[in-house]
């Protein structure tokens, strides 16, 4: 198989770096587009932490190098047939998208803390208290989001939030940012978790446009 | 990626941050990027996943409450 890291422009370089499983990275061209791959990784596509930080390497180092689209982890297609394919049929997606995360790159904010405990509700069914405290942990989450993400959204071109990812993060945005804004973004983050003593922000970046490479965002 | 920004608690703050990080690296590799559809993905490791959230966040709650009045 070959194992797709990323698109990005025909021209860009290939990372000089290693691939999964220590396999070299190669540039594919079609058209005005290049995948960046490697033939059949030892290992296979095991969702390590290590393979998935190898991956992340590769897709950096073409990150710092141009724009670029970054596959999911674990993509693979059977051949070069497939693969010309793939960049042929989407090229004016993946165009639009390059253009799109051109001179920018993502930041990642996550808001942790802990929600009030909802107050004893008498006489109601297990069931029904249940569905109650988590409709109100939402509502909860959704107002500190409705505080925060504002902030972090006006410092950005495209933006995506999700509520409650899991039970101690009370929500998670992903934000599209012009590079020369990454460093008001940090100081943005840092000041908001001085200002809340009850949550914990914390901002990490930057990433490759992950979030940003599909047709998602505001 | 760089740890952009660290979070003000004290003590242990670096193992913290780096486990917030390998969440967001999680949630990007396995949940975003551009799909190919109709090919062989791998079946991803759900499992995982929500050890990684798990262990970052029983960290994060451990922090919080040593640090509640």
């Amino acid at each position: 198989v070959i194992y797709v890291y990323a698109i990005a422009d025909r021209d860009a370089a290939a990372p000089a770096g290693p691939g999964l499983g220590g396999t070299l990275v190669e540039r594919f061209k079609e058209g005005r587009l290049a995948a960046f791959v490697s033939h059949d990784p030892p290992g296979g596509t095991q969702p390590t932490e290590a393979a998935l930080w190898q991956h992340e390497a590769v897709v950096e180092e073409l990150m710092d190098a141009g724009a670029v689209l970054p596959m999911r982890f674990g993509s693979v297609v059977l051949g070069e047939g497939d693969l010309r394919e793939l960049l042929a049929s989407r090229a004016a997606d993946f165009h639009r998208a390059l253009a799109r995360v051109r001179g920018r790159v993502e930041l990642g904010v996550r808001a942790l803390g802990r929600l009030p405990v909802p107050e004893p509700r008498a006489g109601e069914s297990d069931g029904r208290r249940y569905l109650l405290d988590k409709l109100e942990r939402r509502r909860d989450a959704a107002q500190i989001a409705d505080q925060i993400h504002p902030s972090f959204d006006v410092l950005s071109v495209a933006s995506s939030r999700r509520l409650l990812p899991s039970e101690h993060v009370l929500f998670a945005g992903a934000y599209l940012v012009e590079r020369e804004q990454v460093g008001e973004f940090e100081r943005r983050a840092r000041c908001l978790d001085h200002e809340r003593a009850d949550l914990e922000l914390v901002c990490t970046g930057p990433w490759p446009p992950y979030s940003f490479a599909g047709g998602e965002g505001k | 990626v760089s740890a952009a920004t660290v979070s003000r608690t004290e003590g242990g703050t670096s193992v913290r941050h780096r486990d917030v990080t390998l969440v967001e690296l999680v949630d990007r590799l396995l949940g975003a990027g551009v799909v190919i559809s109709g090919e062989i993905t791998l079946a991803v490791a759900d499992i995982d996943l929500v050890n990684l959230e798990l262990r970052a966040l029983i960290a994060s709650a451990d922090t919080l409450a040593s640090r509640s009045p």
